[in-house]
């Protein structure tokens, strides 16, 4: 009578192995591999100069506490074989660059290897900076200087423009302490099963003598403790963090 | 999963009122668990999601086809015995603007290839007349020119995206349907929406650059 219990058992952790891995298995599509974000300046592939860096990091930081505008400059070494467009794109939604209801973050793409420049624009932006600006401020300001060399001047001035073009014209209403994104009830009804079983082994597990409902006072601790735990991570360090916003593929490229 | 149901209200009548180890106890309630967070709402969640992915291509597509009556003036002023090319640009437009663009084309295949295809051909038009321009310096030192062209290039690269993100709300949706737990979901409660054909190439011609013979 032991061998059917044993397999019976067995059986079952198959069963729930095999749904919590159906669960767990999500679909991956192949795509950029997007780089870890510190901060606002992300110089992998080395070109930015210290003194430039920090006037770039001032000015981001200063447009940022303004107008809520999120801007991030990145150098790569290379794209790993996919076009700046679609790297641009999944950098932007990857990091959350902008504010998650309005869309106000930018991207500024230097990519080595292939001699490319972006400015990816986010959904709130496209109407201030539009394709056209975009283009004129690629064609205009960074190219010429990326052409004798000069990167650091080039991105500086870069930045310089595209703030110089938001410039105070979208001014997002203050939302402060409204960053954290509705998540999912899920971590709730977690604890809320918890929270049962443990009743339930209370009351079953001790049928003689009860022990009162010692634990039913941690229900809404819990409940709310599931709740509020929103989204605070993406970035942390230096104070920098993706707000959440969102890019559909509004910009300009241009190559040196 | 019936499977699981069942031995669970069997459980439920027959053990619930002697289970003595906190093992069953717990099994149970991470079976529980697992129903609820199994996907039951995924199906529709997805579709709604490939329905709003669609909804951006068709407005990207849109946002091309307003442009094109003011760079077909541009360069009209400057390229006027260009005419085949402008005349192409012009008919690929209003064949794409004839094609009823209605939430059906996601049901209804063949009406979605003809406007892919529709898309396809103005899309090719529109890269042969660029390539024309290049000959007309003046042309290129337009700035109206050089705004229209940079927007043609950016909504050249919001439809990429956004064919891309339906492709991606498709690729999923259909995978829950095909999957485990969500096939199931699907037999029981959602049978009446059907798989999505994830999107093909256009045009033929959509991998290669337009030929411009001089």
């Amino acid at each position: 009578m032991t061998l059917p219990v044993i397999s019976n058992v067995k059986f079952q952790w198959l069963l729930v192995s095999f749904i919590t891995l159906s669960l767990l298995a999500l679909p991956s599509f192949a795509a950029f591999e997007v780089p870890e974000l510190k901060t606002r300046i992300l110089d992998q592939a080395n070109l930015i100069d210290a003194a430039s860096e920090q006037q770039i990091n001032q000015l981001l930081a200063g447009h940022e506490k303004a107008s809520s505008n999120q801007i991030i400059l990145v150098t790569l070494k290379d794209l790993q074989g996919y076009s700046i467009e679609q790297a641009g794109v999944e950098m932007g939604r990857a990091w959350g660059v902008g504010q998650k209801e309005q869309d106000n973050g930018i991207v500024l793409i230097l990519a080595q290897a292939e001699r490319k420049v972006r400015i990816e624009v986010g959904y709130g932006l496209e109407g201030v900076m539009t394709d056209a600006v975009s283009a004129t401020i690629v064609q205009e300001y960074i190219l010429p200087r990326f052409k004798t060399g000069d990167f650091s001047g080039g991105l500086l001035v870069g930045t310089q423009a595209i703030v110089a073009a938001l410039g105070g014209e979208y001014i997002a209403p203050v939302a402060k302490g409204k960053k954290s994104g509705n998540r999912s009830g899920l971590p709730s009804i977690i604890f809320m099963f918890i929270f049962i079983a443990f009743a339930a082994m209370n009351r079953l597990g001790s049928s003689g003598e009860r022990r009162g409902r010692s634990s039913l006072w941690l229900l809404p601790l819990m409940v709310l403790g599931g709740g509020s735990g929103g989204r605070s991570s993406g970035g942390g360090f230096g104070g920098f963090s993706g707000g959440g916003g969102g890019f559909g593929g509004g910009g300009a490229s241009g190559g040196w | 999963m019936t499977l699981i149901i069942n031995t669970n209200q069997n459980h439920l009548e027959k053990i619930m009122p002697l289970i003595k180890s906190w093992r069953q106890t717990l099994s149970l309630v991470f079976l529980s668990i697992l129903l609820s967070a199994c996907g039951l709402n995924n199906i529709p969640t997805y579709d709604e999601q490939v329905k709003s992915a669609w909804s951006q291509v068709e407005n990207q597509y849109q946002r091309r086809a307003d442009l094109i009556p003011n760079l077909v003036s541009t360069v009209k002023g400057y390229a006027a015995h260009e005419k085949d090319t402008l005349i192409a640009v012009t008919n690929a437009r209003a064949k794409v603007g004839s094609i009823q663009v209605t939430q059906d084309l996601l049901e209804n295949p063949q009406a979605m290839q003809q406007f892919q295809e529709a898309q396809g051909q103005l899309g090719s038009a529109l890269k042969r007349l660029l390539v024309v321009s290049e000959r007309y310096p003046d042309l290129k030192a337009n700035q109206n020119f050089l705004a229209l062209q940079s927007q043609l290039e950016g909504t050249e690269n919001r439809i990429s995206v956004a064919r891309r993100d339906y492709i991606t709300s498709t690729e999923r949706y259909n995978t829950e349907i095909r999957t485990f737990p969500g096939k199931l979901w699907h037999s029981f409660l959602y049978s009446d929406l059907k798989l999505r054909e994830a999107y093909t190439a256009t045009s033929q011609d959509a991998e290669t650059a337009p030929k411009v013979s001089f």
